[in-house]
Formats: structure tokens, C-alpha cells, sequence
């Protein structure tokens, strides 16, 4: 009989939401909120719980998410037991735009084909437009990942009478600088006054070790504080740095039939392995499809995920998901293979290559492991630690 | 029986009438505490604690007489620390209770009694209790508006391990308008605030309730689990005092296991122990005493590093050996390298190895309680379930988990072991032994053969 992998959703302990937590959960339902704070300091978290909230008050609210995998993954961690009213926020966007003004909005200039690129200054000319605005003050958004979404998108919304905003965001994490909204215009949009913003400021996901490797990444922004080192959890572990395909080390294939065992220990735990680009990530899928290792139960589900494809992958099932790194911001893996770091750029710019790093390690919930090539990169080598304690090299 | 003058005597009402005494906190704490199944010391909030009447007397209790009005400054304290904090106030009924209790004096004087006192001193103003305080004897919970008293309810439903359902949630405007103005806390306490509170007893009052915690986890383990075999079922009743003669012969079957009762009576393993025994419960001992620190390591890294610090202490070099190879595996099994559980559990068995294998492959007493493999043994689940409710304790455990009856037997219990440790005279009457889930559905079944007889008779 095949193993059960469903993934257990499970609702916090009040000993693991902290203060700040606490008062982020306790805002009224009504009103403008946003609340900023590093990769793992819980935004998804407090927001899914809002939204829980929302739908236990019988609250038409909406969750909005940057992409579909993201409102997949989000799907997941709010669990089954309610209706989760989620979208992407571009259709969403599109859906209310329809709403107003019996259209769609119209694409930019310069990439009409992307349904992301929206021409801002025409919908805020067309929303000026309008005479009599019905208000929304019965309606509820909940946003996560809020930095994603454009300054105009706020301003909009505001116009168009919305007056109830839960926005959980983290300026170090923009998708796109340039189109990104920074907590400043997040604030202005909304009429936020600065201090009413709340700051998550201590590490929820990780366990301490990976928080105190993920520490060595931190790419410095007062606009969101570092987050401080969690309480050490249960069965916590060392990250690991492998090597492999060297003279002395182990070979792909062993590397592979080692994640198939790890996943196949516990079958209900999702491993994320996060590639620096397509030519690695296929190159990880045909191994881990290749190797036939002697398990216990049957061979884990290996899925993988590519911008634009259809079928999304279920997070909601244990097993292995391999993915590029520019996918995987805002997902949350319980062990996170970060494969061949010597190939992640931009290696000109360390800052970036650092802030990289730090998303990737952040997904973790309890096991980071790097792997590398015989061929180091000396600038990626120069970002890991040396201390054995923090990374330990196998 | 008869009186006197023949009229049936009415039977005596035995019941001591209430005595209710009633703490003053923030909705916060509350769950915290109703989590935690304890009134506890502020150090047992681990860094999540939220000023209240708790931070005046460090490890002590303040109670207020039910027919007393509240101190405006012990209700204003409650919730000064953030905006969001409701106040609230908890009844305790204390009637059973004696144990280490002070009179607290306006002036802040603090003598010691014996039990909450029936009359009222005129200078009077709360009794202080050492921690903890069982939550099976909290009888109310107050707020001051139905809006209060709705929230509270509402965002307990956003956490795994606050159970409401078996408590009493009303609304009482007037404990919170009709109060007192008198200074809180006394003002003697200001000027000791910086020093003891009693002599040399500061230090060790003011500690997290560690061993009370790890023995909820280990009761609420042994009674989820007694259904799984007789061996289970027969620690579940040594543990619970209702051991049949037999129960304690297949207990000690296991030479780790024998040592079970010794370490629930907080006593020290016996001097007869073997290697395996020693280890087992010194890993034990090793989890509770982390958790009193101010900053605990993961408890993974606590039992390595306790294995790690034994190796060099045994004489027998097959058993060095042995747990040099123990200790690599539960290390790799954490990380990339390691083969699978059946692999894991083939190369090591014995009660020692296999419990401590699966406190590294797995999380939490839940994933422990699903988890099954045909070659892992009785008793080898049943140790992983000691470990696994030392490393949860209560506090951890999800409502699943928390029966009502069960509930109010391990509060008494981890309270009962908290003041033994501090060498108390607390006396509170045992709560009942609630029955495990095996012996409800064997009651059940011999309650249904015997309606089934009778049905059959008629």
C-alpha cells in the first residue's frame, strides 16, 4: 500500500507566536494594517491567519498572492478545514477593474503580452474618470508579499473606495525593484502613519541553526529590521555543505539516492531544491528519475515547477520539488538543497548574490544543505562560513 | 441510621464550601497559561510573558479575596506592556488547597500561612501562593465586556494547544469598575524589588516548571499509547497508581523501563542500573535541565551532546563502540547522509538505540503516536514516547491531545511535582485517573455484553 505524504497542517502553539506576533494578530479587522519583516519572521503566517479570522466572521475578504505558486503553496499552509478565498493579485485585479469599468485594463506599451505589465497611468486616469465611487468599506484584502505589487496598484485600490487592508510585506524581497513598492509607498498609498507599521523582528520558520546561517546573508535594510534568532525547535540539525562529482566525493547519482532516502525517512516532509537555472534543475530531475534506491516505502513524488506551466505542483503532499531560485521567494520547504552554488549569479554583485542566498536559506523550516561541484566559485566561497558549528562540510 | 427522635438523618453535606481567590492577568497570559496547565512564575513564559500581578512576587502567586475589590493598579499593570492586551481575572475555587501561602499586608508585609485564610485581616489585601497552581482548580474566567469576552474566544481558535471548551467565560463589568485604590504593588515590595523577596529563595522559585512540564508530556504519552500493547498499558497504570502486581512485573522486564517509578517519584535511578539505563534516563535528566536555562539548545543537540560526553566515562570498550556508532547515525540521520528507518533500526537495536534513533527522525509526540514499523518493539515505543514527552512536555501537545480528563490529572500531577521539587507540604486532593482509550473501549465493551445478557433474559 503506498505511504500516506499528506503534509499535516498544523495551527501554531501560543508558545510559538511571539509578542510581536501577537500584536499583528490583534489588529482591529478594519482599517489599514502593514506589517514588515524579514524571509521567516512569520508575515504568511499572521496573514493566513487573518484571513482565517476573516472567514470565521463570515467577512467577504480576498487573500492576494504575486503568482499562482505562491497562492498554491498558501493554500496549503491555511489549511482545509475553511473556504481560503485566495487569487493572484493580477486577476484579481482584472476582476475588479471588470467590474468598474467593464474591461480589462490595459496592458503596457512595452510588453503586451504580459499580463503583469499593466499600463498604471491609464487606470489611474480612467479611475479619476469616475463620478460616483461605491464604497468597499464590507470588503477585506489580505496581501502577502505586498513589496511585489506596484505603487499604483495601492493608490487604486484606495481610490476605488477599498478601506480595508492587511498587507504583510518585506522591502528586502522585491521581485522587481523598479516595479516594486517599498514599505514608504505602501504606507503613503494607504495612509499608513510610519509608526502605526508593524515590525516582526525574531525568526519563525527556521530552526536556530539554519537562522544562524541564514544570519550570514543578511543583506542590511533598515526598512526591514534583521530578524533575531528563533528558539531552538525540536529536532534541529547542522547545515551541511556537500561536495560531489569530484575525485574523492561522492558521485550525482549517490547525491540523488541520498535525497531519496532522506525523503523517504519521513514521507510526509517536502524537500525544495533550489537550482541556480533550468540547465541544473534538469540535470537534478533526471538524476533523482534515474536513481533506484532500496526504500522503504515507495519512491517519492519528484515534481518540478517552471514559470508558466499549468499544472502547478502540490504542496500539500510530501516528496521532493525541484525549482530555479527565482521561483521559490515566499515558499516554505521543511528541508531546502540548495544545488550547485558556484552557478547562482550575479557573482559582479555580492550584495545581491548575498540577498540571494538569504531568500534561499530562509525556505527552510529545519534542514539547509548545500552542494557544490569540485569547481568553487571564490566569490560564493567567500560568502559561506568557515565555522564548523554554523556549516558543517561533508 | 437514625437521630434521636427517629427522623432519618439528612446526610452531611461533605463538600468544603468555596473558597474563591482570583488572579489578575491579561488575555495573553491566560492562554499561555491554559496551555501550559499551570499558574506559573514568569520565567515559565520563556521570554513570551506580559507584565501583570506575576512580575511583582517572582515565583509567587497574588490572589485576591472574591469579596474583595481588585487594586486599579494591579488591573492597569496587566495591560500596560502592549494595546492590544484584554484584562481579565481568574477565579481559582482554593477550598482543597493548603500548601506555601503568605498573607500579603497593605504595607507589604508577608507572613507565612498555611492556607488561603477563611477571615479577612483588616490590612489585608491578597495571599500569595507559590508556583504553581494547578489549572484543573481554575473555576472562572471574567472580562470586563462581551466584546472582551468574544475576542478572547475567537483568537484562541488561532492557536493548536488553548482548550476553552472546559471553561467557564463570563462577563462581569463590575470586578473591573469597582475597585481599589490602594498602592500596587505595596509599597515595601518597591523598595525590595531589587533584592530577594524572601530570603534565598528567589533564585530557585522564579525557574521554569521544567520537570512538571516534561512529566505532563510523559503522562499524556503513556496514556495516548497504552492502547498499543499490554506493556503499555501496564506503565500507564504503574504510573497512575493503579498497578496490578503483573503490570509491575512486565515493567521491569525492561531494565530501562524499570526505572520508570523512580524517576516519576523524582528520585535517582537505582544503583543497580545498567549502562543502557543510565543513559537512557541521564538523556532524560539532561532535556529537563536545558530547559531551565536561559537559552536552551535544541533538544537533538542536548541528547548528542550528553552521549558525546559519556563515551569517555565507560569502562566496557564493546559499548564505547556501540555508541560511538549510535551517535554518528543519529547525527546523519538528520542530514544528507543516513540509509532508511528499516536500515537505521536493523543496525541498532535494543531500547537504548531505537527510541533515541526516532527522537532524531521524528518531531513531535503527534508524528510519534502515527508513526509504526514492524520491527520496532513495545517497549522500544514506549521509551520513544518518555523521550518524546520530556522534549514536548505539556505545553506542546495539541488539543487532540488534551482530553478533559486527562487534563486535570496531569495539571495536578506536574503541579504536585513542581513543589515536591521545592520540598512544599502541598496538599491538594488527586484528581481522578482518567482511563486510557483501551480501557474505555474494554469498559464499553463488557457494559455492552451485559445489556446485551439482560436484553436477552428479559
Amino acid at each position: 500500500m503506498p505511504v500516506d505524504r499528506t503534509r499535516r497542517f498544523s495551527l501554531p502553539g501560543i508558545h510559538d507566536l511571539n509578542k510581536d506576533q501577537d500584536e499583528a494578530l490583534a489588529l482591529p479587522l478594519e482599517g489599514q494594517h502593514l506589517i514588515v519583516g524579514g524571509p521567516g519572521t512569520g508575515k504568511s503566517v499572521v496573514a493566513l491567519l487573518r484571513a482565517r479570522r476573516l472567514a470565521e466572521n463570515n467577512r467577504t475578504y480576498r487573500t492576494l498572492a504575486y503568482n499562482r505558486l505562491l497562492d498554491r503553496s498558501n493554500r496549503h499552509l491555511f489549511g482545509s478545514d475553511q473556504t481560503f478565498n485566495a487569487k493572484t493579485w493580477v486577476a484579481w485585479f482584472h476582476e475588479i477593474y471588470k467590474h468598474f469599468f467593464g474591461d480589462v485594463p490595459r496592458p503596457a506599451h512595452e510588453r503586451p503580452e504580459d499580463s503583469y505589465a499593466i499600463d498604471w497611468e491609464a487606470v489611474e486616469q480612467q479611475v479619476q474618470s469616475l463620478d460616483n465611487i461605491e464604497h468597499q468599506s464590507g470588503r477585506f484584502l489580505v496581501i502577502d508579499e505586498g513589496q511585489d505589487m506596484p505603487p499604483a496598484f495601492y493608490r487604486t485600490l484606495a481610490d476605488l473606495g477599498f478601506e480595508n487592508f492587511y498587507v504583510a510585506a518585506d522591502q528586502n524581497q522585491q521581485i522587481h525593484p523598479d516595479k516594486c513598492s517599498s514599505r514608504q509607498d505602501i504606507e503613503n498609498s494607504l495612509a499608513i502613519e510610519p509608526g502605526d507599521t508593524l515590525e516582526l523582528k525574531i525568526n519563525y520558520r527556521n530552526t536556530r541553526p539554519v537562522a544562524l546561517l541564514a544570519q550570514r546573508f543578511y543583506p542590511d535594510d533598515p526598512a526591514s529590521p534583521k530578524p533575531d534568532l528563533p528558539d531552538p525547535k525540536p529536532a534541529a540539525a547542522t547545515p551541511e555543505l556537500w561536495t560531489y562529482d569530484s575525485a574523492s566525493t561522492a558521485t550525482l547519482a549517490a547525491i540523488a539516492e541520498n535525497i531519496l532516502r532522506l525523503s523517504d525517512r519521513n514521507p510526509r516532509k517536502l524537500i525544495g531544491i533550489i537550482t541556480p537555472d533550468n540547465r541544473v534543475r534538469e540535470k537534478f530531475m533526471g538524476a533523482l528519475l534515474n536513481a533506484n534506491p532500496k526504500l522503504d516505502n515507495d519512491k517519492p513524488p519528484v515534481r518540478t515547477y517552471v514559470s508558466d506551466q499549468r499544472k502547478l505542483p502540490d504542496f500539500g503532499q510530501g516528496g521532493i520539488m525541484v525549482i530555479n531560485a527565482q521561483s521559490c521567494k515566499g515558499l516554505e520547504f521543511d528541508t531546502a538543497i540548495l544545488a550547485d552554488i558556484d552557478q547562482h549569479q550575479p557573482k559582479h554583485d555580492p550584495h545581491a548574490l548575498k540577498a540571494r542566498f538569504y531568500v534561499m536559506v530562509a525556505r527552510a523550516r529545519e534542514q539547509v544543505i548545500l552542494l557544490r561541484k569540485g569547481n568553487v566559485c571564490p566569490v560564493v566561497d567567500g560568502l559561506l562560513p568557515t565555522d564548523p558549528t554554523i556549516l558543517v562540510r561533508k | 441510621m437514625t437521630t434521636k427522635t427517629g427522623a432519618p438523618k439528612k446526610p452531611r453535606n461533605r463538600r468544603k464550601p468555596k473558597r474563591i481567590w482570583r488572579l489578575v492577568t491579561n488575555h495573553q497570559n491566560m492562554y499561555y497559561m491554559l496551555a501550559a496547565g499551570m499558574v506559573m512564575a514568569p520565567a515559565g513564559f520563556r521570554g513570551k510573558h506580559y507584565s501583570d500581578p506575576l512580575s511583582d512576587y517572582p515565583g509567587w502567586i497574588p490572589l485576591f479575596r472574591d469579596k474583595d475589590r481588585i487594586p486599579s493598579g494591579a488591573l492597569h499593570q496587566a495591560t500596560s506592556e502592549r494595546r492590544h492586551l484584554l484584562p481579565c481575572i481568574a477565579s481559582f475555587d482554593l477550598s482543597d488547597l493548603s500548601g506555601p501561602f503568605r498573607r500579603l499586608a497593605r504595607d507589604g508585609r508577608m507572613p507565612d500561612v498555611a492556607t488561603p485564610p477563611a477571615r479577612r485581616k483588616k490590612d489585608d489585601l491578597a495571599v500569595l501562593f507559590r508556583a504553581p497552581l494547578p489549572l484543573n482548580l481554575l473555576s472562572g474566567i471574567s472580562f470586563r465586556s462581551s466584546e472582551d469576552k468574544q475576542t478572547f474566544e475567537s483568537n484562541a481558535r488561532d492557536v493548536s494547544n488553548v482548550d476553552l471548551s472546559p471553561h467557564l467565560i463570563r462577563v462581569d463589568e463590575s470586578l473591573f469598575s469597582t475597585v481599589m485604590y490602594v498602592t500596587w504593588p505595596p509599597l515595601q515590595r518597591s523598595v525590595q524589588r531589587q533584592g530577594q523577596l524572601f530570603d534565598g529563595e528567589d533564585d530557585k522559585v522564579d525557574a521554569p516548571p521544567a520537570r512538571g512540564q516534561a512529566l505532563g508530556g510523559v503522562l499524556a504519552m503513556l496514556y495516548h499509547t497504552a492502547k498499543r500493547s499490554d506493556l503499555g498499558l501496564a506503565a500507564y497504570r504503574l504510573v497512575t497508581g493503579a498497578a496490578y502486581d503483573k503490570d509491575s512485573d512486565l515493567v521491569k522486564g525492561d531494565p530501562i523501563l524499570a526505572e520508570l517509578p523512580n524517576w516519576l517519584d523524582g528520585s535517582e535511578i537505582s544503583g543497580q542500573a545498567d549502562t543502557r539505563a543510565r543513559l537512557f534516563w541521564g538523556v532524560i535528566q539532561s532535556l529537563i535541565t536545558d530547559q531551565v536555562k536561559e537559552r536552551p539548545q535544541t533538544p537533538v543537540d542536548v541528547a548528542l551532546e550528553y552521549l558525546d560526553s559519556q563515551l569517555d566515562q565507560l569502562q566496557e570498550m564493546e559499548f564505547r563502540a556501540y555508541l560511538e556508532r549510535l551517535i554518528e547515525d543519529m547525527r546523519s540521520c538528520l542530514g544528507l547522509g543516513g540509509g532508511t528507518v528499516t536500515e537505521l533500526l536493523e543496525r541498532h537495536k535494543g531500547s537504548l538505540s531505537r527510541p533515541l534513533l526516532l527522537f532524531c527522525l521524528r518531531e513531535h509526540c503527534t508524528d510519534l503516536i502515527e508513526f509504526s514499523h514492524s520491527l520496532l518493539g513495545d517497549v522500544e515505543f514506549l521509551l520513544a514516547g518518555i523521550l518524546f514527552g520530556v522534549r514536548d512536555g505539556w505545553l506542546q501537545l495539541p488539543r487532540e491531545l488534551r482530553d478533559l480528563e486527562l487534563s486535570a490529572f496531569v495539571n495536578y500531577r506536574m503541579a504536585d511535582a513542581e513543589h515536591r521539587k521545592l520540598s512544599d507540604d502541598f496538599t491538594l486532593a488527586e484528581r481522578r485517573r482518567p482511563s486510557p482509550p483501551v480501557a474505555r473501549q474494554i469498559e464499553s465493551g463488557v457494559h455492552e455484553k451485559l445489556v446485551i445478557a439482560q436484553e436477552t433474559r428479559e
